[in-house]
């Protein structure tokens, strides 16, 4: 088991290293000289020279790389071009609102996807079943903007009941205001999460259903309740150490769509305004993190099914 | 444990709504009454009528016709960019497990630094690098959804390497590149199909939602995302104009989902674990 950890971790730092020098040389690649950007620089053919030098530029590639990582490391992601303000910090300002919306909505989605997969699964080729299915295909299928778009139509302007933009209205901002602007955006994420999720419980509940030993418990005169309780679930548990794994990196990165259809104030909205205006350092540094996020998390999840399941640990 | 016939309904359900999919987009310059990109200042925001089934935009044109012409952006996209990843993804998982060793070691090192970046961030980034363009967000798209593909045929072919009728093709004097082609590439070709059939909504999602973000292709050529954004500033008053883009968007998606669906549980193939 050492071992298998240590190949994966191993191997997710092979992940991040690759990542981070996809990530420098798209930049480095980027058109667009500092000359175009600060145009005073040509009268002075020394300053030019000044100018990269202060920022290494003038080293070869490997040593720009190594200084940008050690920056990078550090938490310097350098300086938004459209609000002249470090990158780090209008991630920091916007990570809040963002978490509020994906955590809860993951947390919506991932109960519903419980309650309603095992049922399922209990009930296999049942309508409910079929119905479930069928849902959860089209869930995956709806394009969240949309979903967003029709919702406004409906609840905000047809029957004025829920706020359709941003998070608090002006002036106000206390807590049911801000439930208030929560509610569309959430059933947004939530219609996909849910349908997203319950795949993963209903096959994992079913896989394990028709296994020797939970008919050896029925056998044993366990209630459905008790079979359910202490031979199925537990083996459930690999699914949602998958969602979970799955969902990390977008609870940071946020749901751009919804985010973007109802002006939340959150990164997604951020990562698209920043890419519209062409902002390299937000954009490199999201992708930098993101994929990042996306590497830990997985690298994670596998350490999670080791400890959840003795069956995939292979002595060394 | 699963019927015999199961999958039998959503196969056939989405393969018909994909059929006439693709003829509406083939057909449209026979089906639209009306030509896209024609302006008609009187008639701007008109709800569905019969000259307009569909409504008109904020210039005046006609929906459906553009909803039609949108309908050979999206399948173009989501077709040629499924290609494209197969394609990348049965070379570099058929080379992986055939040769194994370092070769091996590489390509899946490799896999894994591609399936980190969410592929929708990876076209926005690029967008803004470039220009938007079709050809570039074909490119990205099929360029990052390979990943799968490749551990799939990777997988497979793990498994076939040992088996006794590739030795007896090694035995008789076949070479490397005739085995792969005729003995390992067919009985690698089911998973593979679902795979591909999967990816081909993935595309057309990510297309729509880069267009919808404004950084897609760009107007006045009609996409269900561009119409989408452009629908954006007059929900309160024309319900239809935002409504039918982002319906073919959903009817499509799905058909490719449900044909997916359907032919994973006629081959009777477990889902992927994770990270697909």
């Amino acid at each position: 088991m050492i071992f298998q950890l240590v190949r994966r971790f191993t191997q997710t730092l092979l992940v991040l290293f690759g990542v981070s020098v996809a990530t420098f040389l798209t930049m480095h690649w980027a058109p667009g000289h500092p000359l175009q950007a600060n145009p005073e620089l040509r009268l002075d053919p020394t300053a030019v020279e000044r100018w990269l030098q202060l920022r290494n530029l003038d080293q070869p590639l490997p040593a720009q790389y190594l200084s940008w990582l050690s920056r990078m490391l550090r938490g310097d992601f350098g300086q938004s071009l459209l609000y002249n303000r470090p990158v780090i910090e209008l991630i920091r300002e916007r990570l809040p609102s963002t978490l509020l919306l994906t955590v809860t909505a993951f947390l919506i989605g991932l109960f519903l996807a419980l309650v309603v997969g095992i049922y399922v699964a209990k009930k296999q080729n049942s309508w409910v079943d079929r119905m479930v299915q069928v849902y959860s295909l089209a869930g995956i299928s709806v394009p969240g903007y949309w979903l967003g778009i029709v919702l406004i139509i409906c609840f905000a302007y047809r029957f004025p009941l829920f706020s359709a933009v941003g998070m608090r209205t002006p002036g106000d901002g206390s807590l049911p205001d801000i439930l208030q602007h929560m509610v569309l955006p959430l059933i947004v994420m939530v219609f996909h999460n849910f349908a997203y999720y319950v795949r993963h419980v209903r096959s994992a509940v079913l896989n394990v259903l028709n296994l020797d030993f939970v008919r050896a418990a029925k056998a044993r005169g366990l209630t459905d309740k008790q079979v359910m309780l202490w031979h199925v679930l537990p083996n459930s548990a690999i699914p949602i150490v998958t969602i979970a794994a799955l969902s990390l990196p977008v609870l940071f990165t946020g749901a751009m769509m919804a985010e973007q259809v109802f002006a939340w104030p959150g990164i997604g909205r951020f990562i698209v305004t920043s890419t519209m205006a062409r902002d390299y350092p937000v954009i490199m540094t999201v992708n930098l993190y993101t994929a990042a996020l996306v590497a830990i998390a997985n690298f994670l999840a596998d350490v999670l099914y080791l400890f959840i399941d003795p069956r995939l640990r292979v002595k060394a | 444990m699963e019927a015999k016939n199961a999958g039998n309904t959503e196969f056939l359900i989405g393969i018909s709504l994909i059929i006439i999919l693709s003829a509406l987009a083939l057909l449209a310059p026979l089906l639209a009454a009306h030509d896209p990109y024609e302006t008609d200042a009187q008639n701007w925001l008109q709800p569905p009528c019969k000259e307009h089934p569909f409504g008109t935009d904020r210039l005046g044109r006609d929906i459906f016709s553009r909803v039609l012409y949108g309908a050979r952006v999206s399948l173009a996209v989501g077709t040629l960019s499924m290609l494209m990843s197969v394609a990348i993804g049965f070379l570099l998982g058929m080379a992986a497990g055939y040769f194994g060793g370092v070769l091996d070691g590489l390509i899946m090192r490799f896999t894994d630094i591609v399936l980190v970046f969410p592929s929708m961030l990876l076209v926005l980034t690029l967008v803004a690098i470039f220009e938007p363009a079709l050809w570039l967000v074909i490119f990205v798209i099929g360029g990052t959804g390979w990943p799968g593909v490749a551990r799939l045929v990777r997988g497979e072919v793990l498994q076939l390497r040992t088996k006794e009728f590739i030795q007896s093709a090694r035995m008789l004097g076949a070479n490397h590149f005739r085995i792969m082609l005729y003995h390992l590439l067919p009985n690698a070709l089911g998973p593979v199909l679902v795979a591909a059939t999967l990816s081909v909504p993935a595309a057309v999602m990510t297309e729509a939602g880069v267009s919808y973000f404004g950084l897609g292709i760009q107007p006045p050529i009609p996409t269900w995302g561009n119409m989408l954004r452009g629908a954006q500033l007059y929900l309160r008053h024309a319900w239809w104009y935002a409504f039918f883009p982002g319906l073919f968007i959903f009817l499509t998606v799905f058909a490719f989902h449900l044909t997916g669906e359907g032919l994973r549980k006629q081959l009777g193939l477990t889902r992927v674990r994770r990270r697909g």
